[in-house]
């Protein structure tokens, strides 16, 4: 199978944080989800990956080619989507499309029209006066308009409501439709995930938590409940994110870790905020 | 050949930039322009006006880029750091010729108005000092807002003009332009180097500011 992305021990560092060796793959024609807590990495992972930073060391291909040396090419097969809109807020909605389909051999302004009029964007509306949610779709158009084989989305759902993100989820499904998309999807929205990703990268400080397909990430951890009495010192130190309170505790915990599970405790499969959750209050159990 | 059409497409892509805030630009810059030559009852005042205010006015593309995020967008377009640099150059170059027409043209409706004819060689002493100014203004400016941006820098970079302006007006002052006479009898007599000075000095100029900015030109973010 060949990836759309390929990261290979990624390096970057900065004053304060650091990317390590960040190794992860996506597959063509699947979704991909990059998680994380706010500042674990997802967007200077995808920033390297654009090479609109400058690794410290790794190598990144997309679509086969490497990210530097072929980086025009590379351009011209995907499409990118931030979370701030970054078109000339004084520009209509019209004006966009001049400005950028020339750098795209394979643009279509019938495409472009097609996708405004599917997400109700008004040609003559001014990039200002759009919503949030309305941003977000001219991003899309753009990025859909080049027949672009990849989609790179950095957390393009914050901020937007329930039923916008939701409409998204639908654009992106239907874009992967044909096989030979594939979409990286950075989000801290976790719930997002659960609904379209077929697989998920997890950062946490900077580093890969996990990495693989969505159900082998849910099947291999699992949510441990018990009473106060049922809390082990064994089970304490295999445990991630442990809270106790007087009732009793919860905790994740690998499933591979859990074989045979004391009488008292309930284990669960996890959703994916679970695990995130988790992770992140590893470093600090809540007492 | 890819190289030349990215080139020209990031000269568009510039136009597109600014090209909201033309509209402001010949309202308010040509307005000021037009009554100052006329109030002074000399057309040449409008050609050092204009391009005075082109030359201001052709660094607000980086301010355009920095207030709308557009740093994202020349990431993720297929267009390389010296193609985007040179693009800039080229389309500031264009709008500077542009204007040198325009405000000529002015100039020459202006004479009619207030009566008083223009003299060719006059003139074209004015558009070559306006040109060469233009130049030299962004071949300072430009360097300084690719590799720090616009915003924090505004005044910084116009700081090598605020000098230039001070020493001009310290060898006014002392009187050292008689010393000139000469110089200005023999370009009179050679006109062509007239032209020579302004347009040619004028674009080696931006030939070198814009071998400064393609050298020390940040396109990656720190």
């Amino acid at each position: 199978m060949s990836s759309a992305v390929e990261i290979q021990g990624l390096r970057k560092s900065f004053r304060d944080f650091t990317l390590k060796d960040v190794t992860f793959s996506l597959p063509q024609g699947y979704i991909m989800g990059l998680v994380g807590k706010n500042g674990a990495g997802k967007t200077t992972t995808i920033r390297l990956a654009l090479n609109m930073l400058a690794r410290d060391a790794g190598a990144v291909r997309v679509l086969g080619l490497d990210n530097i040396k072929d980086e025009q090419r590379i351009k011209q097969d995907i499409g990118v989507v931030f979370d701030e809109i970054f078109f000339v807020d004084r520009w209509r909605v019209t004006d966009v499309e001049r400005a950028v389909k020339g750098f795209y051999s394979r643009w279509s302004t019938q495409v472009y029209a097609g996708y405004l009029k599917s997400f109700g964007l008004p040609a003559g509306k001014r990039v200002k006066e759009l919503s949030r949610g309305m941003k977000l779709k001219l991003m899309l158009a753009v990025a859909m308009s080049h027949e672009a084989r990849l989609l790179i989305l950095d957390e393009p759902t914050s901020g937007m409501d329930p039923v916008a993100r939701d409409e998204l989820l639908g654009i992106l499904s239907a874009y992967i439709s044909d096989g030979g998309k594939s979409v990286l999807f950075s989000t801290h929205i976790t719930s997002d995930l659960e609904k379209i990703a077929d697989f998920i990268t997890l950062i946490h400080d900077g580093t890969v938590f996990y990495t693989g397909t969505k159900d082998d990430l849910v099947e291999s951890y699992r949510m441990v409940k018990g009473g106060p009495r049922d809390l082990t010192d064994q089970l304490r130190q295999s445990l991630m994110g442990l809270e106790r309170n007087s009732v009793g505790f919860s905790g994740l915990i690998a499933a591979s870790e859990l074989k045979h599970p004391p009488g008292g405790i309930v284990a669960e499969a996890p959703s994916i905020d679970d695990i995130l959750i988790r992770i992140s209050a590893r470093d600090g159990n809540r007492e | 050949m890819e190289t030349v059409s990215n080139v020209i497409k990031s000269m568009r892509l510039d136009f597109h930039i600014q090209k909201a805030s033309y509209k402001t630009f010949f309202a308010l810059g040509y307005a000021l322009a037009i009554v100052l030559g006329i109030v002074t009852r000399l057309a040449y005042t409008t050609v050092l006006i204009a391009m005075v205010v082109s030359a201001a006015f052709s660094g607000f593309v980086f301010l355009v880029s920095e207030r709308n995020n557009l740093g994202t967008l020349y990431g993720m377009l297929p267009l390389r750091k010296p193609e985007l640099i040179l693009g800039r150059y080229l389309y500031t170059l264009l709008f500077g010729l542009g204007n040198v027409v325009i405000s000529s043209l002015l100039a020459g409706v202006i004479s009619l108005v207030t009566g008083k004819a223009l003299v060719f060689l006059d003139l074209s002493a004015y558009l070559c000092a306006a040109f060469l100014y233009f130049c030299l203004f962004t071949g300072i400016v430009f360097p300084v807002y690719f590799r720090f941006g616009f915003s924090k820098n505004y005044l910084l970079a116009n700081v090598p003009l605020y000098i230039l302006y001070a020493v001009s007006y310290g060898f006014v002052r002392k009187g050292n332009l008689n010393g000139l006479h000469g110089v200005i009898q023999y370009l009179t007599r050679n006109p062509a180097l007239i032209w020579l000075g302004g347009f040619g000095g004028g674009l080696a100029l931006l030939a070198v500011s814009y071998s400064l900015s393609r050298l020390t030109y940040r396109r990656y973010e720190p």
